[in-house]
């Protein structure tokens, strides 16, 4: 990386440049030794386990095989589908909700590189803005008064 | 195989392209692997460790890392080079834990900081002083994406160009959002604020 760059990126932190760049983290002894030998294993035990499943499942006929196949496709289809439908969904007059208690609101949902994203992708956005705007300054604005980017989006 | 030269260089100098074409032929396809294993391990552990903490966990997500690279190699084309496609699969990995973290035991953000933190105060596990804990700390309180994009820039000192291949956001937001994190992180380690909870900021 170009150290001018740098510099110039951390003009204004001059604490944290003043840090120095060290792995502070505490790793196992001999851990980067054994850890290849650990992977092969897990790939060796997959491998095993795949090959396994193939040569019995060939050892019937297709349509048992088709049949077999299909109930392993719904017994993990079915739990699935209870264990990632939406918590609760109410439905009434045609109209669908879901009910959020607020605590349960991430406060990251949008995190603010979702947010730079988005606003270097909304044409829209900026020239409703001005041209007076960059998106970095418009992304510290937003930082900086701490609005969410659909409320902004609703009043523009 | 007891290879270790090829082509009269070390095998831990293989280019990307001579460690592909040594998988792709089924007699040293495991040997292979283990040298891309060996190559790219270290590099991997260190991003993985600084957005987890927790050691044992950083290993899961880092064995999972190269499960999947494994599997996806066959595929893999070299309009990318082999490392920032590692460091992709690596970071999708590291959110996808964190996530986890969150949906599982730690249902919200201050449980999973606080789970976080836990690893900064025992010296089997951190061996920095005050200064660097405190930086680790004002790390774990970044969000997880923004924590991504600086430590890669900040600590593995990749390009922009480099971070945009592996997180697949534009330049300019990568900026902006490095930007931000320095500025959160000047603050959090001048005032000290670091001991609280992220709720608390």
């Amino acid at each position: 990386m170009n150290s001018a760059n740098e510099h110039d990126e951390l003009k204004d932190a001059p604490m944290l440049r003043s840090i120095p760049k060290v792995d502070p983290f505490v790793v196992p002894d001999g851990f980067f030794d054994r850890f290849p030998h650990q992977v092969q294993a897990r790939i060796a035990q997959r491998t095993s386990l795949v090959e396994r499943i193939g040569t019995w499942l060939r050892s019937f006929s297709w349509p048992v095989q088709l049949a077999g196949i299909a109930t392993i496709a719904l017994l993990i289809a079915g739990p699935l589908y209870f264990v990632l439908r939406p918590a609760s969904i109410t439905e009434g007059n045609g109209v669908a909700t879901i009910d959020v208690a607020p605590n349960e609101l991430d406060p990251y949902t949008l995190d603010e590189t979702d947010l730079y994203t988005a606003i270097d992708d909304a044409p829209a956005l900026m020239a409703a803005v001005g041209d007076g705007f960059t998106p970095d300054e418009m992304a510290a604005y937003l930082e900086h008064e701490e609005l969410p980017l659909d409320l902004l989006i609703e009043e523009l | 195989m007891p290879l270790t030269r090829i082509r009269g260089r070390p095998m831990s100098e293989l280019s990307d392209t001579e460690l592909l074409d040594l998988f792709r032929k089924e007699e040293s396809r495991h040997y292979a692997f283990n040298l891309l294993v060996n190559q790219y391990q270290r590099r991997l552990y260190s991003f993985i460790r600084r957005m987890i903490t927790d050691h044992d966990e950083a290993q899961d997500v880092l064995q999972n890392t190269f499960i999947k690279a494994w599997h996806g190699l066959d595929r893999f084309r070299a309009d990318s080079k082999l490392y920032s496609w590692l460091y992709r699969i690596a970071h999708n990995e590291c959110l996808n834990h964190l996530r986890s973290m969150k949906r599982g035991l730690f249902t919200n953000d201050e449980a999973v900081w606080g789970r976080l933190s836990t690893t900064l105060d025992s010296s089997e596990h951190f061996s920095g002083d005050i200064i660097q804990q405190k930086l680790q700390r004002a790390l774990m309180r970044l969000p997880n994406k923004q924590r991504a994009v600086f430590t890669m820039k900040y600590f593995e000192e990749l390009k922009y160009e480099e971070i945009s291949t592996i997180t697949g956001t534009s330049v300019g937001a990568l900026k902006s959002s490095y930007h931000i994190a320095v500025k959160k992180i000047e603050a959090w380690v001048t005032t000290d604020q670091t001991k609280t909870d992220p709720s608390t900021s």
